[in-house]
């Protein structure tokens, strides 16, 4: 299995693309904010995705793309060049999406109590029509650290050690959080909770 | 297990608005910290002249001390009096000490008088206070 992350540096149209991304960074640095735009481009379908695995909302995977786009022009000048971009910019796009899910689980405890009984059971209801929707609320009840490791490992494919970074941990610890997040997983889908 | 949430719920006008929104914020975003570096500029040296144009109020005067003379003990009063008049002591007045007599601003301490008078009802007291 080839990974994406893999892909991006190993074939030629890809090396074209991490260069002329290197280019759109160089000439962002130097003031040119236009230039940002080509980064957008080059980059926002792979936030998006994601973002709407981690937070699985429209709404918010929007905010979520502006609003690592801002931090990601604000600390374009930290970026060290020898490092992968993409790493990079997923540490930050997890980081926003970190803040969006925590901010939706708030909101949620604060929601009046009929109107949060109600938004369960229309949420069981949807968990109920199939094996799908039942994987997706196992995953969206995950506690959040297993959650954004399962996410980034086994969904968005990234190797252990670059998952490790981005979510600032040792490899060691996301395995650990991985296979307990596996075991809640199978546990929910055998239909234990 | 990829695909768990379905597809990617936006097209390609979501993506241009979302461009189109971050570079009008990048666009706005250079003139904000200006102005705010210049406002702050300002207030800072507008204080700074205040602080130093403004007149400093000068600290309150304290008035001369007045000292007072030490009031003579009783067995001063006594060996003074004539030899022809009754040694009789002074009614009794509280002794003080001479540092206690040294008056600062206020006046003096001993301006006032206050006298209990008990009477016949021990839940009836009189407190007269007076200047001398």
């Amino acid at each position: 299995m080839v990974r994406r992350h893999d892909a991006m540096t190993a074939a030629p149209a890809m090396m074209d693309e991490s260069e002329s991304l290197l280019a759109s960074i160089r000439a962002v640095r130097l003031g040119d904010s236009r230039a940002f735009e080509m980064i957008m481009l080059a980059t926002e379908r792979r936030i998006a995705t994601l973002a709407w695995h981690i937070l699985g909302d429209a709404e918010e995977v929007k905010e979520a793309l502006q609003e690592t786009f801002l931090r990601v022009f604000r600390h374009l000048h930290r970026y060290d060049e020898k490092r992968d971009f993409f790493g990079w910019l997923y540490r930050i796009a997890v980081n926003v999406c970190r803040d969006l899910d925590s901010r939706r689980r708030r909101r949620r405890f604060f929601l009046p109590i009929e109107h949060a009984a109600a938004a369960t059971t229309r949420e069981v209801d949807f968990v109920m029509k199939d094996d799908v929707a039942r994987l997706m609320r196992a995953i969206d009840n995950l506690p959040q650290k297993e959650r954004f490791a399962i996410i980034l490992r086994d969904i968005e494919e990234l190797p252990t050690e670059e998952v490790a970074s981005i979510l600032g941990s040792t490899p060691a610890t996301v395995r650990v959080q991985i296979s307990s997040a596996r075991a809640k997983i199978r546990k929910w889908m055998e239909g234990g909770r | 297990m990829t695909d768990f949430r379905g597809p990617l719920p936006l097209d390609d006008r979501d993506f241009a608005k979302v461009r189109r929104q971050v570079m009008s914020k990048l666009q706005r975003r250079p003139i904000a910290p200006i102005v705010f570096r210049f406002a702050a500029a300002a207030v800072a040296v507008i204080a700074l002249v205040v602080v130093i144009l403004l007149p400093r109020p000068e600290p309150p005067r304290r008035a001369p001390v007045r000292v007072h003379k030490a009031v003579p003990s009783v067995a001063q009063t006594l060996l003074s009096a004539p030899p022809g008049q009754a040694r009789v002591p002074a009614p009794h007045k509280q002794q003080r000490k001479p540092e206690q007599l040294v008056a600062t601003a206020g006046p003096p301490p001993d301006s006032e008088i206050t006298m209990n008078i008990q009477t016949a009802d021990p839940n009836v007291r009189i407190i007269w206070i007076a200047q001398r």
